[in-house]
């Protein structure tokens, strides 16, 4: 009974121990056949990449499916994977390269916009999300979201990729494979448009 | 410093990434030009609201999904191959082998070759000089005939 427990304790231990491994240290562990390590990594990159993905689609079925082709990817690549650049740098390029690879195929698809006119996000588990629960906060940056996706798609990925996801510039240049001057311009012009939109609407109400 | 460099420049501003002299420079445009305050203090407001914003997140079925369709990669029978080639590969080779051998031994017959039809050439012209130099000693042989008849008569008389 004292050895079950000591083995729980362990493990329990052991499992925030690798809660705090780096994501390089992760996917070499998984290199090495340790599926927990893949677990982590998806646990950590799933809605990070959802949500990037998102901005090319604007539909949730697509973009889950094309993480899910990213993750996919990670499982059966993994070996790919040299330590010369960051994990993200490498996971945000191959959902990047996904997201393009269906656009293609489908174009894009805006039958189903994430934001309804007010701005506020549609739920896919329950629509009828009351106006009245969501703080001033919450409806700006829903505002904010919707604006997000009518500024052009270059400044808007970048914008995503620093503000949203909290990549440096290098990272962002290598993922979109854009100059880091061109970056950092298109991330200024990107913000400056979001900006002027808010206040506009801000004045408008 | 103009409009568009102090435009330019908001970001790097905001993210505190300018040098001591450029971050003066823009600070010094500023207080000269109170009215673009307002412009830099929204687009700071924007970038603190996208980096507090909430993530999305994904349908609660995700990660069974996921799962699914590990598992049935797992399972995927991988195909028999022939040689190291797949049945698909090793077929698209042996056709491409054929096509190479059929096509080689096509254009390698005598009578394709372009050898073959200069040399034909030549034994045209050959066979046609065999036939002038036949016509040339043919006409030889009566000249000869005649003279030789000739120097008969002559001889007769």
């Amino acid at each position: 009974m004292s050895q079950n427990l000591q083995m729980q304790l362990t493990g329990s231990l052991k499992m925030k121990d690798d809660f705090k491994l780096s994501d390089e240290k992760l996917i070499a562990l998984f290199q090495s056949g340790d599926i927990n390590a893949y677990n982590e990594l998806v646990d950590r990159y799933k809605e990070r990449l959802f949500n990037f993905v998102l901005r090319y689609f604007n539909n949730r079925e697509q973009a889950e499916d094309v993480v899910q082709d990213t993750l996919i990817k990670l499982y059966t690549h993994a070996s790919y994977y040299k330590n010369v650049a960051k994990f993200s740098t490498w996971i945000f390029t191959i959902a990047k390269n996904n997201a393009l690879t269906e656009l293609r195929k489908n174009k894009r698809k805006r039958t189903e916009s994430l934001w309804t006119d007010d701005g506020n996000p549609i739920d896919l588990n329950s629509k009828e999300q009351s106006l009245d629960r969501q703080t001033h906060n919450e409806f700006a940056i829903n505002q904010l979201n919707k604006f997000l996706d009518e500024i052009p798609e270059n400044f808007r990925m970048a914008v995503v990729l620093r503000d949203f996801q909290e990549l440096s510039y290098d990272e962002i240049s290598k993922i979109l494979e854009i100059p880091i001057g061109t970056i950092k311009s298109r991330i200024n012009r990107g913000r400056i448009q979001l900006a002027e939109k808010m206040k506009h609407f801000k004045e408008q109400k | 410093m103009n409009y568009n460099k102090f435009e330019d420049q908001i970001s790097d501003w905001i993210e505190n990434s300018m040098d001591i002299k450029q971050r003066k420079e823009f600070e010094k445009f500023l207080s000269e030009n109170p009215e673009y305050l307002s412009k830099v203090e929204s687009i700071k407001d924007v970038v603190k609201a996208m980096k507090n914003a909430p993530m999305l997140k994904t349908s609660q079925d995700f990660n069974d999904r996921l799962n699914q369709r590990i598992n049935s990669l797992k399972n995927e029978k991988k195909p028999v191959g022939i040689f190291g080639f797949s049945k698909r590969n090793f077929a698209y080779l042996t056709l491409s082998v054929m096509g190479i051998l059929l096509l080689s031994g096509y254009l390698l017959q005598p009578s394709f070759s372009s050898y073959s039809v200069a040399d034909d050439q030549i034994i045209d012209k050959k066979i046609e000089s065999e036939k002038s130099d036949e016509e040339l000693n043919e006409i030889n042989d009566i000249d000869i005939l005649n003279n030789v008849n000739g120097s008969f008569v002559t001889d007769k008389d």
